[in-house]
């Protein structure tokens, strides 16, 4: 407690808060635009955050997911579009209401819900996570190979269509992270002889390329796609009875979204679509969802905002990622020379703390900016998206090069971003890649380790209680999702 | 028009088997473990392996479903591709200043923008922004090439 007092006066003493400010805003802006993403603005962001301190730069990188998330619910209300796929559920009552010329009110509801819900997300994210890190601290090198394999095994839920598409990139990834100089041996592999990949692939440009470039292409291979209607905003606000109408929905929408986020490998979008079906079953007029009501779209937008904290439960004390944007925090959070995991409790507390507090107060700024400040995030979405695309492009190239002042992350921003590209047009899930790279080192690492400690027996495995649980979890996630994909494809 | 890159699976399958030669040649010329310690080509090779593995399965099931990449517009996404690497070799020697500007104008006269004022205004503004920013605000300098600021 006394530490999250420390974090609150740090926040609001320091950069941080105005860190947060902007996070926030520029968040909404790119959520709100449909095909940006909060975690390519992360990916963006992480080359300004250059020379600042992390707790400036992690404010950032919070504000921007919120944001983001948040950010979604503009476009899905006045385009019928969602910003970002964790507002797919909010198109659902969210437009109807509009066109009913209600906007003003969806909009209203939209930011209520999502700053509570993020709110109460937050506050369990706070309170939690100290928690779990204090019994991650207990993990020697066994516990954490099977964590990293654990890890890996979320590329099951991060996969779309194809499992094995997913694992095979997944391979790749853990194949780019054996390059460089080895751990145990010191020798050095797979550099082609560059001095430049002596210690692997810099994450950066990896991370940039991967999640802003390819996004901008896919935006040049769409450009001549029509402008869309937008719907016309009135008045921003809702009434007491409203607010009293949606606050069990709120609550209940913000305690799911918090406990998907925090199971690895479901997503914002998941959690989305999980509260509004829950809304849904348990409303007494079911029949009017999909119709404009607001519970169906406070729903999904607290659920979503709670789930962007829930996210990052195991990413700050597991140090694995459960979905894209905690992936691209953490690459963020290894740039800014942090090791993610338990230990950052230990030796970081003022840095985390300082996040505690920015997750619970950017909630505020949502407020803010959604009740005050719609109408201008609406005007935003009137700007051509091939303006953006070119946008994106040059700050990725910048951005790539001016964190080491080096051309060869150039031209693995570009490579990366090619690569993304063609990958999501073959249908290849672009994020198990990330978490092969981000959890290859982790996990081969900890097996040199573990091999010296046992006499290069695999038994240790076998030993440990903390290891026979992580065991059972690899054998069930695999177990399940095999069994859900043939069901489906059975059916 | 779009384009259609057919046997796409298959030519990732192929290619993983690639990377595996590629993977395990290199790899016998890696020093020999000790005892009980984990060699340094062990574990990018259980990798391969599994690689392999994956990516024939991939190409015997998309063969069988005749799944294609679509790419809508080829030319403009080539060009800006050009356009990138353009932009990536030009920085250093000629500038962040002098490059930005030429690498937007191009990329907005492919994506169909024609209105040379809009042009200037996007290109200007967004250079001097971005130079702002890093050069006063974060304090990162930026390549100056032939122009030194």
């Amino acid at each position: 407690m006394q530490l999250l007092l420390y974090g609150f006066i740090h926040l609001f003493t320091s950069w941080s808060l105005i860190g947060l400010f902007l996070g926030v805003f520029v968040g909404v802006i790119i959520g709100s635009l449909p095909g940006l993403t909060a975690t390519m603005g992360i990916a963006l962001l992480i080359p300004f955050t250059y020379g600042i301190s992390p707790e400036i730069a992690l404010s950032v990188m919070v504000g921007i997911f919120a944001g983001g998330i948040y950010g979604g619910s503009i476009s899905a209300i006045l385009l019928k579009t969602p910003g970002t796929p964790a507002a797919g559920a909010t198109v659902l009552d969210g437009y109807p209401l509009a066109q009913k010329g209600e906007a003003g009110k969806a909009l209203a509801v939209s930011t209520i819900a999502s700053a509570f819900g993020g709110l109460i997300g937050a506050l369990i994210l706070t309170f939690l996570a100290p928690q779990i890190a204090k019994i991650a601290l207990k993990f020697g090198p066994p516990e954490y190979v099977l964590l990293g394999v654990y890890g890996l095994t979320m590329i099951s839920y991060v996969s779309g269509k194809s499992m094995a598409k997913g694992y095979f990139v997944g391979i790749i990834g853990l194949l780019i992270a054996t390059q460089g100089i080895d751990p145990i041996s010191g020798f050095p592999r797979f550099t082609f002889g560059s001095l430049n990949l002596l210690n692997g692939v810099y994450l950066l440009p990896v991370l940039i390329g991967l999640f802003a470039i390819a996004q901008a292409f896919e935006g040049v291979d769409q450009f001549d796609q029509p402008k869309m209607e937008q719907v016309r905003l009135t008045k921003i606000g809702i009434s007491t009875k409203e607010f009293v109408t949606i606050l069990p929905t709120i609550i209940k929408s913000a305690l799911i979204g918090t406990f998907i986020g925090a199971v690895p490998g479901t997503g914002t979008d998941i959690a989305a679509f999980l509260s509004y079906g829950e809304a849904k079953r348990s409303s007494k007029h079911p029949e009017k969802f999909g119709t404009g009501v607001i519970e169906g779209v406070a729903a999904p937008e607290s659920g979503n905002n709670a789930c962007v904290n829930g996210a990052m439960i195991p990413m700050f004390t597991l140090g694995i990622p459960g979905e894209a944007a905690t992936a691209v925090m953490l690459g963020g959070l290894m740039v800014l020379g942090l090791q993610p995991g338990p230990l950052l409790f230990r030796d970081n507390p003022q840095v985390i703390y300082t996040v505690f507090a920015s997750t619970i107060s950017s909630n505020v700024f949502i407020l803010v900016f959604g009740l005050i400040g719609a109408r201008f995030f609406a005007r935003i979405l009137q700007i051509p998206k091939n303006v953006i695309t070119v946008l994106i492009f040059i700050l990725a190239i910048v951005g790539s090069y001016a964190m080491r002042n080096n051309v060869f992350d150039v031209w693995v921003t570009i490579a990366f971003g090619f690569l993304g590209f063609l990958m999501v047009k073959a249908e290849y899930p672009v994020p198990p890649m990330l978490l092969g790279i981000i959890l290859g080192p982790l996990v081969e690492s900890n097996l040199g380790r573990t091999l010296l400690i046992s006499d290069g027996s695999l038994w240790i495995f076998f030993k440990r209680p903390i290891c026979w649980l992580f065991l059972v979890m690899i054998i069930v996630t695999i177990g399940t999702t095999v069994k859900k994909r043939m069901q489906v494809s059975q059916s | 028009m779009s384009t259609k890159i057919k046997h796409i699976n298959l030519i990732v399958g192929l290619l993983s088997v690639g990377v595996a030669l590629y993977v395990f040649i290199e790899s016998a010329s890696f020093p020999l473990p000790h005892q009980s310690q984990l060699g340094a080509a062990v574990f990018p090779r259980i990798l391969v392996i599994l690689l392999v593995v994956l990516g024939l399965w991939i190409s015997a099931t998309g063969m069988k479903r005749k799944e294609d990449a679509t790419i809508h517009h080829i030319k403009e996404v080539v060009l800006c591709l050009f356009g990138l690497i353009f932009y990536g070799a030009a920085i250093k020697p000629l500038g962040f200043l002098i490059t930005t500007p030429i690498f937007i104008i191009f990329t907005l006269y492919i994506l169909g923008v024609r209105r040379i004022t809009s042009m200037i205004i996007i290109s200007v503004g967004t250079t001097g922004t971005i130079f702002f920013i890093f050069r006063f605000l974060l304090s990162v300098p930026l390549p100056p090439g032939i122009i030194a600021l």
